[in-house]
């Protein structure tokens, strides 16, 4: 029997006076899990019925993964479990708002501890008895419909983990918002400002350092919210959700698990400890601390003021004279409703001017910290000798992936093989970036570094290389010919695994599209790595590719390799597999040649004029349209086309008249081994390779108007 | 005994008690009085433990009481506005408090209940100020602890149910030594049921003292005296608290026994002369007068 002053005697007291919440918590799990399972299942039979499902087991299977879906890790339950956390908490010490209740509670002899704690346990309570009520409804239902099995079973078992971890730190960070407030609508602000304010202060800094901050790069260096239990579930519940084994769902949520445990007991230690100190006299007061109150409102004023002005700067196309007059008043308005909100009174807006007065300043001393790069953000390229190595990509973003054939993003992937130690070239170009402006730059091309410092600080930096500056090119191919940098951009360098693995290799000149035997995959590959010694910066900046091979492997992974005219060895291997074909093309297999003339040169003739955007964007007449047959004119137009096709990184793009697009039609009865249906390829003029009669028969006065 | 030492407690810039020092005896009922606003319930709430003084000290029978369950234990607090639970009903209030007091008495309370004819299944709600009031005062009774803390509980109870709650109060001093304390701000509330009073003004303590001491050494004479002579004869070595003159009668308010007036009369020629009782109003307006506080405006406002 429990006794009258026992924890739990107290714990069953509580609960009477909580009946509204359960009922609350009873419909809002109801829903997340018995409604939401109803809804998945009855999906699937639907799409059974209209025969989505070829076979009873792909049908069965659905039903398990509809259930697994259901009711293990769900993608919309965060709004469920943060309503319940806000309800669930502030009903339970909502007597703190009352001097009433206050005065009956804080004057009965209750351990002040216990009455916490048996506040709280009771908040747990609610939540677990309706969770497992619910998902053991729902597992009936699934169960009688033989829609789970161990997996399904596994999956909820994570799941429930899962939600009721993610709903312990919302719930204490509800209580801490409670204990430092003393009534219902402070505490909901309060709670959200508790909440969202790392995340805020990170997407805040974050979007001024790209506002203002030339060399502010995510790619290597991307510092995201440590403490936002929203973030976490928003972006890695679909991602566990989506992953095939129960074992790898584990793997993946139980970091999680241990830093929202961790988490949760530091917001309850702190929620506890203001419980402790919190005076009775609070209740009704806005903050139950005053001391807090300045504090407070420079931590608000500050993030909302720049965030105003960074959304009229985002609003205002880069105003920063009104960013500034925004920051400035935005300021001056959030002190007021501050001061207005402490004391429920919209004559005390003008209170505490010191405290509304460092607020305003801090905001604009932080906005000119930013606009004028105080801090020299821009200006930092470290000491030589500062540096341990360096990883970085050079506009060319080429696929990196896993044993498992899982793509790797390439800032992860070149930062993991990619050390260069000789790091004077990449600082020297660092040095002569800010010596130029984006604007002054002929050729602007991204180079996203990461400095490796020896202190073992990591620095992400991006900054733009003019490659059509020949001072560069020395330092470029520097970079280019070490063997680190080939290590960290070609996968096929340093995995050879994969590659004899390949499922299919296939050889394109643009056109044409050859199969090569996988067995021999290493064979082309040793080729193509013996040429891949004569790449660097230079080559690749004057030369176009001549091909290129795909290779295929597991999962669908593919990965994409450029030919050029001298990788001899790579050329003489596909010449002797009959796979090579020029990539100019022999006049004899086409049978005719579509050019569309764009002419550009009105539309830019027209924006000059200051006709309307939409006149300028939907040009009327001015696009021509005409097709070649005559052998000797398309032995003229194929001299100088290049497949759109074809990738050439790092060669001017400039070289290429966008003005033309150009269709080759090739003959039906041709030898070119064609994978595709249509015969019609898609090619690009190269600048002042148009023939004249291209050039005449496209004119605005002689073609075929697309128009017409 | 409740002992307060140098109680002080501000909110905010308000000081509303101030170096407050008074003592509470046990087995008598202390009142408390004060203008609203003088610091009366903040007193209460520093005893009962709902409030952390700023400086001074609560102590109840040598136990600081503020976070003390041990000292609490010994305390019943009803506050002005007592808070009965949302929907609940009597009989959902005394499971609460049977529950927090270890000895409140479950039948005795039912048995108030019936004699006041409060009905334990109506939802307190629909209950009027005074039974809410009287509520109130039946759970604190009944939680049997040693001291009843009552803010404002008297005011507003009709005649009848006042009578019957002294009646309640008196026996269970008698029966197992109830402290009341009560807290108001009319005198003519306290005047029959207090032994003690203290009065608060502005967050101080203006005086405190016995009742019956008090009324022994206040006495009020109205006479006509035969002459000048004879007035200032009767009046030397006597402290005069106060002193009004319509025509040839004299009313004098005077800090002496019986006794003493009416062995310095004798000796005196007057036309007339009488010993009227004074009320605790007048007792207050009189000593309060004396140390520079205009008492009408305090307590009548």
């Amino acid at each position: 029997m429990t006794s009258k002053n026992s924890f739990w005697a107290s714990c069953i007291e509580n609960h009477r006076r909580r009946g509204w919440v359960w009922i609350v918590a009873v419909l809002f799990q109801a829903v997340s899990y018995v409604g939401v399972l109803t809804v998945y299942l009855s999906r699937i039979r639907m799409w059974n019925e209209e025969g989505t499902y070829k076979t009873a087991a792909d049908f069965q299977n659905a039903m398990y993964q509809a259930t697994q879906d259901a009711l293990g890790f769900q993608d919309n339950m965060f709004p469920i479990l943060a309503g319940l956390a806000v309800i669930i908490g502030m009903q339970g010490f909502s007597y703190l708002y009352d001097r009433k209740k206050v005065d009956l509670y804080h004057s009965v002899p209750v351990d002040k501890n216990r009455r916490f704690f048996v506040v709280y346990v009771n908040g747990i309570v609610i939540y677990l008895v309706t969770t497992l009520l619910n998902i053991l409804i729902s597992v009936i239902m699934a169960m009688v419909q033989q829609a789970v099995n161990e997996k399904a079973m596994a999956v909820i078992g994570l799941g429930f983990v899962w939600n009721l971890l993610a709903f312990l730190t919302m719930y204490n960070t509800v209580i801490l918002a409670v204990m430092v407030t003393g009534s219902r609508l402070v505490t909901l602000c309060a709670a959200g400002v508790l909440a969202a304010y790392e995340a805020v202060i990170y997407y805040l800094f974050n979007s001024l350092q790209y506002a203002f901050f030339k060399t502010k790069d995510n790619f290597y260096v991307a510092h995201s919210p440590k403490l936002s239990v929203l973030e976490d579930y928003v972006d890695h519940t679909w991602e566990i959700r989506g992953l095939d084994k129960v074992g790898a769902m584990a793997r993946k949520a139980l970091p999680f698990y241990g830093k929202w445990y961790v988490l949760a007991g530091v917001l309850l230690g702190a929620a506890w400890f203001a419980y402790r100190r919190r005076p009775s006299e609070a209740a009704g007061r806005a903050m139950a601390f005053r001391i807090l109150e300045p504090f407070v409102k420079v931590a608000v004023v500050i993030p909302s003021a720049l965030c105003l002005g960074m959304w009229v700067y985002s609003a205002g196309y880069g105003n920063k004279t009104l960013m500034l007059v925004t920051v400035a008043a935005s300021g001056v308005i959030a002190s007021a409703v501050m001061e207005v909100l402490y004391d429920f009174d919209l004559k005390s807006m003008y209170r505490h001017l010191l405290s509304s007065g460092i607020a305003v300043a801090g905001a604009v001393i932080l906005f000119f910290v930013f606009k004028e790069d105080l801090l020299g953000y821009d200006k930092y390229i470290p000491l030589e000798n500062e540096v341990e190595s360096i990883a970085m990509v050079l506009d060319y973003y080429p696929d990196f992936w896993d044993e498992d054939f899982a793509y790797i993003p390439v800032a992860e992937a070149s930062e993991e093989h990619m050390h260069i130690e000789d790091t004077a070239p990449v600082l020297a170009l660092a040095a002569r970036a800010q010596q130029k402006t984006y604007e002054e730059m002929d050729d602007p091309r991204a180079l996203h570094v990461l400095y490796r410092l020896a202190s073992g600080r990591r620095v992400g930096r991006v900054f733009y290389v003019d490659f059509s500056d020949a001072d560069n090119a020395p330092f470029l191919d520097q970079i280019t010919r070490m063997k680190e940098y080939k290590e960290g951009t070609f996968k096929i360098l340093t995995d050879q695994d994969s590659f004899d693995l390949a499922q299919k290799i296939t050889y394109s000149n643009g056109a044409v599209e050859v199969a090569l035997p996988v067995e021999e995959a290493l064979n082309l590959r040793e080729a193509y790595l013996k040429d891949l010694d004569k790449f660097d910066f230079t080559m690749a900046r004057n030369n176009r590719p001549c091909g290129e091979i795909r290779f295929r492997f597991p999962n669908w992974m593919t990965y994409t390799i450029s030919v050029y005219e001298n990788y001899e060895n790579t050329i003489a291997y596909l010449q002797s597999r009959e796979a090579y074909y020029p990539v100019q093309l022999n006049p004899e297999d086409i049978e005719s040649i579509t050019v569309t003339n764009y002419h550009y040169e009105l539309q830019m003739a027209r924006e000059e004029s200051g006709e309307e955007a939409s006149s300028i964007l939907f040009p009327e007449n001015s696009t021509v349209t005409e097709t070649f047959y005559e052998e000797e004119q398309l032995a003229e137009i194929v001299q100088g086309i290049y497949p759109s096709v074809l990738s050439a990184p790092w060669n001017n793009y400039k070289e290429r008249d966008d003005n033309y697009s150009v269709i080759v039609m090739f003959k039906k009865d041709t030898t070119y081994p064609y994978i595709r249906s249509d015969y019609s390829f898609s090619y690009q003029f190269m600048k002042d390779s148009v023939p004249a009669f291209v050039e005449e028969a496209t004119a605005l006065d002689s073609g075929e108007s697309a128009a017409d | 005994m409740i002992e307060i030492h140098s109680l002080t407690k501000s909110f905010e810039k308000i000081k509303a008690v101030d170096e407050v020092s008074v003592t509470i005896k046990d087995n008598i009922v202390f009142g408390l009085i004060g203008t609203n606003g003088a610091g009366k319930s903040t007193v209460l709430r520093m005893i009962s433990g709902v409030l952390k003084p700023d400086s001074g000290t609560v102590t109840v029978d040598h136990m600081p009481v503020y976070d003390n369950v041990e000292a609490k234990k010994q305390l019943f607090f009803i506050a002005d506005e007592p808070y009965f639970f949302a929907n609940s009903n009597a009989r959902a209030m005394e499971r609460y408090y049977s529950g927090v007091y270890e000895n409140f008495d479950r039948k005795e309370f039912y048995r108030y209940l019936e004699s006041f004819n409060l009905d334990k299944g109506r939802k307190i709600n629909t209950y009027s100020k005074g039974m809410k009031k009287q509520l109130a005062l039946l759970l604190g009774i009944c939680a049997h602890t040693k001291y009843l803390l009552c803010d404002e509980t008297f005011d507003g109870l009709d005649p009848v149910m006042r009578q019957g709650v002294k009646s309640i109060l008196a026996k269970e001093m008698e029966e197992r030594g109830l402290t009341p304390v009560i807290a108001s701000h009319n005198l003519r509330e306290l005047e029959d049921i207090c032994d003690h009073v203290g009065l608060l003004h502005k967050g101080g303590v203006l005086l405190s003292r016995d009742l019956e001491d008090m009324k022994c050494n206040i006495q009020k004479i109205q006479c006509v005296f035969a002459s000048v002579e004879e007035e200032l004869k009767a009046l030397s070595g006597m402290e005069v608290l106060k002193k009004e003159q319509r025509g040839s009668l004299r009313t004098f308010t005077v800090r002496s026994t019986r006794e003493e007036v009416a062995a310095r009369f004798a000796t005196v020629d007057t036309v007339f002369y009488e010993v009227l009782p004074l009320s605790l109003e007048e007792i207050f307006i009189s000593e309060t007068e004396v140390v520079g506080y205009d008492i009408k405006k305090l307590i009548l406002g």
